[in-house]
Order: structure tokens, then C-alpha cells, then sequence
């Protein structure tokens, strides 16, 4: 009996190995079904109403989504491709991407700490799967845009140890014209003297954010005046008292706020009413 | 953002790259709105810090797995209580400048590195 129990139990067994596999692949196929219940009424959906907007020259940020597009034009730039195909193969497509995204985020980051986990490797994603399951499903199942940036800043640190100044500077600049946040990975090169390759950056960040301009023309600056109004300057007040804005998370806005509520009421709500 | 600054220009002596992924925390530190999804950006430092343990399971101490149990608790309970997601991430990133970080900075013993880099999966027990 003992001796069945270690051979079963031997990380060496084709059927120990191929558990993990199958709970892995179950994973993925019971959040695609939830993906597809979800088609047509996600973020990905609002994006995609967003580029056909840009296509006909109407105001991407007002197209009455539920979903609000809250990014500069770049994204629903780079998404008019996609608007050659119908709703649900999109969302197909999407989902899988996101998920080779993913898998490609876990391959570089164990590759670039240089760790070897060779015994056991399935049951260790399958172990990072578990623990991290309902981040992941929240960005699957919205279609929501955080994989593919995660993804752009991987590629930028991929290319920085390779030392390839224009790829490195490309996928930072695409990633900040998507989504402005990883312009605080500028802070990581200005540490690193990497002067150049900031000026690079600054530079085709700027074109990738004014590029919408050869399909809308002029209106790119009333657009974009539309969305510093009603997005940016409104989410940068701490004086919002939305769910996701009132301390509840972890934004240092938030947590300000969470902490004195006072403070966002006073002086920074002023501070901010100047800016 | 000082925080960062300081970190990676004075404390970090060695593996200046690998700073990098606790630069993506600071992504939602900056971003003005806290949503669930955005967590995403910890993934990488979450992954490493499993590693980590995964491969030294052998020279953590009791502290640690505590302190990596504290982060799981928080992991699944700012699902609800969405407000525990921030010491959450905090105490990530404490973990990560502490395990995974500050070893390379200690590595002129080579066989503490070797140790630290997964050597011992091969079965040979140097220590």
C-alpha cells in the first residue's frame, strides 16, 4: 500500500503532472463561459463603441457606454482594426490574447529573476492561479486593458536589459499613450541617468497621443479638452465621493481620505480647485 | 514616490533591475482611482515572492510563512473588505525588498547564492 501511495504520490507521474494541467485548462474554460455571458456589456465593449466613434469623427468619450472610455485616443486608435469584426469573435479573440499575455508575463518574470523551478512547476502557477484568481478574472471578464499595459511594461523591461534603446522606448511610450500610469516608470529610468532614452520617450509618447489626429483632424484638441475636463481633472479631486474613490482601496487620494476626510474637503479640495 | 527613490538609489545595492517590478506597484499608488482589476500590476511581484518561497522553502523561517500567510488573508479578504487590499500591497512590497531584493545585495558568499538561485531543486544539499 505504501508503495503505491509513493508511487502515485511521486512528482515524477505523468498523472501528478498532468492534474495541475487539467485544473489549470478547467480554470481558464469556466472564466471564458463567464467572458462570454459577459460579451456586449464590458469594458472591452466600450472601448471597441469608442474606436468606431473615432472612425466616424464623433466624440469617442461621449458614446452613452455604461462603461466611460477614461484613456487618451491612442487605444481606441489602435483598436480600429478590430472594428472589421463582429462582437463575439472580438471578445474571443481578446480573452485569448490576454490570456497569452499573461502567460507571457509569468514567463519573463521567473526568466528575468533568474529563478529554475523545475520540479513541480505546474502545481506552482497552478498555486499562483488560485491565489490570484479573482484579479484575474475581474480584468478577463471586464476585457479590461491592464493585462495588455502589464504586458507593453514587461516588454519594455525585456528590451532594457537587452539595451535596445528603440524598442525599449516604443513600448513605454505606447504603454503611457494607452494609459498615462506608467509614466511613473520614468522615475526607474531618470534613477538610472537614462536621460536619452526619457527624451525618446517623451517624444513618441506625444505622437502616439496626437497620432488619432490623421483621422479626426482638428477635433482631436476638443476631444481631448472634453476628456481633461470631465475625466482627468474630475478623478484627480479627492473631493469625489465615489465607492471606488472614498478610501475604500488603496490610491493615495484615497487613502488620504480614508485617513482625514477632513483634508479633502478643505485644503486639498482648494488645492486642487486651482490646479 | 520617494519612497521609490530612496529605495532604488540607496537601499538596493545590487539587482538594479529587478527594482523594476516593485515600480509597477507604484501604478497604483499614482493612479487617482482604485479598482479591483488594476491589482493586476502586483501580479508580477506576487509571482516572484510564491517563487521565492517555493524554491527556499527549506531556509524560511516561521516569520516568514506567517508574514506570506498575513498577505494571502488580505489577499482574499479585501474581496470584501476592499480597504485591506492597501496593507495588502504594502506588506508585498516589504516582502519583496526583503526576500527577494536584499539577498542578491548579501551575495558574496557563492554559496548562499547558489542556494538562494534554486540550486538545491538538483538535490544536492550543499548546506
Amino acid at each position: 500500500m505504501a508503495v503505491f501511495i509513493k508511487m502515485k504520490m511521486n512528482p515524477e507521474n505523468k498523472i501528478i503532472k498532468i492534474i495541475p494541467v487539467i485544473i489549470i485548462c478547467a480554470i481558464f474554460i469556466i472564466l471564458f463561459i463567464q467572458m462570454l455571458s459577459r460579451a456586449g456589456n464590458n469594458d472591452f465593449t466600450s472601448y471597441m463603441l469608442s474606436s468606431k466613434a473615432l472612425l466616424e469623427n464623433t466624440n469617442p468619450y461621449n458614446t452613452g457606454s455604461p462603461f466611460p472610455y477614461v484613456y487618451p485616443l491612442t487605444l481606441a486608435f489602435i483598436l480600429i482594426p478590430f472594428t472589421l469584426l463582429p462582437d463575439i469573435p472580438l471578445q474571443i479573440l481578446w480573452f485569448i490574447l490576454n490570456v497569452f499575455f499573461l502567460y507571457k508575463i509569468f514567463e519573463w518574470t521567473i526568466c528575468h529573476a533568474e529563478f529554475k523551478i523545475d520540479k513541480g512547476k505546474y502545481f506552482f502557477v497552478l498555486i499562483f492561479l488560485i491565489f490570484y484568481l479573482n484579479i484575474i478574472q475581474n480584468n478577463l471578464l471586464n476585457g479590461q486593458i491592464n493585462i495588455f499595459l502589464l504586458f507593453l511594461c514587461c516588454l519594455f523591461y525585456v528590451n532594457y536589459k537587452k539595451s535596445n534603446t528603440f524598442l525599449t522606448s516604443l513600448f513605454l511610450s505606447i504603454a503611457i499613450s494607452v494609459k498615462l500610469v506608467p509614466v511613473f516608470l520614468l522615475v526607474y529610468l531618470l534613477i538610472r541617468k537614462e536621460y536619452k532614452l526619457i527624451m525618446y520617450v517623451v517624444f513618441l509618447t506625444f505622437i502616439f497621443i496626437l497620432l488619432p489626429v490623421v483621422i479626426i483632424g482638428e477635433n482631436i484638441f476638443t476631444y481631448y479638452n472634453f476628456y481633461f475636463q470631465k475625466f482627468l481633472s474630475a478623478n484627480l479631486s479627492p473631493a469625489l465621493n465615489e465607492e471606488y474613490q472614498s478610501g475604500m482601496f488603496y490610491s493615495l487620494t484615497g487613502l488620504i481620505k480614508f485617513i482625514n476626510p477632513v483634508l479633502t474637503t478643505g485644503l486639498l479640495q482648494q488645492l486642487f480647485a486651482w490646479l | 514616490m520617494l519612497f521609490f527613490i530612496l529605495t532604488d538609489k540607496y537601499y538596493i545595492k545590487n539587482n538594479k533591475t529587478l527594482i523594476f517590478f516593485l515600480y509597477l506597484c507604484g501604478f497604483l499608488l499614482i493612479s487617482p482611482v482604485s479598482e479591483t482589476h488594476h491589482l493586476i500590476f502586483l501580479g508580477p511581484l506576487i509571482i516572484l515572492i510564491l517563487a521565492d518561497y517555493w524554491i527556499n522553502y527549506r531556509q524560511k523561517t516561521y516569520l516568514d510563512y506567517i508574514v506570506l500567510l498575513i498577505v494571502i488573508i488580505l489577499l482574499f479578504a479585501g474581496k470584501n473588505y476592499h480597504y485591506l487590499y492597501f496593507p495588502m500591497i504594502v506588506v508585498s512590497m516589504v516582502l519583496f525588498i526583503k526576500n527577494i531584493l536584499t539577498v542578491d545585495s548579501r551575495l558574496p558568499d557563492p554559496l548562499l547564492s547558489e542556494v538562494n538561485r534554486g540550486a538545491d531543486l538538483q538535490g544536492n544539499d550543499k548546506l
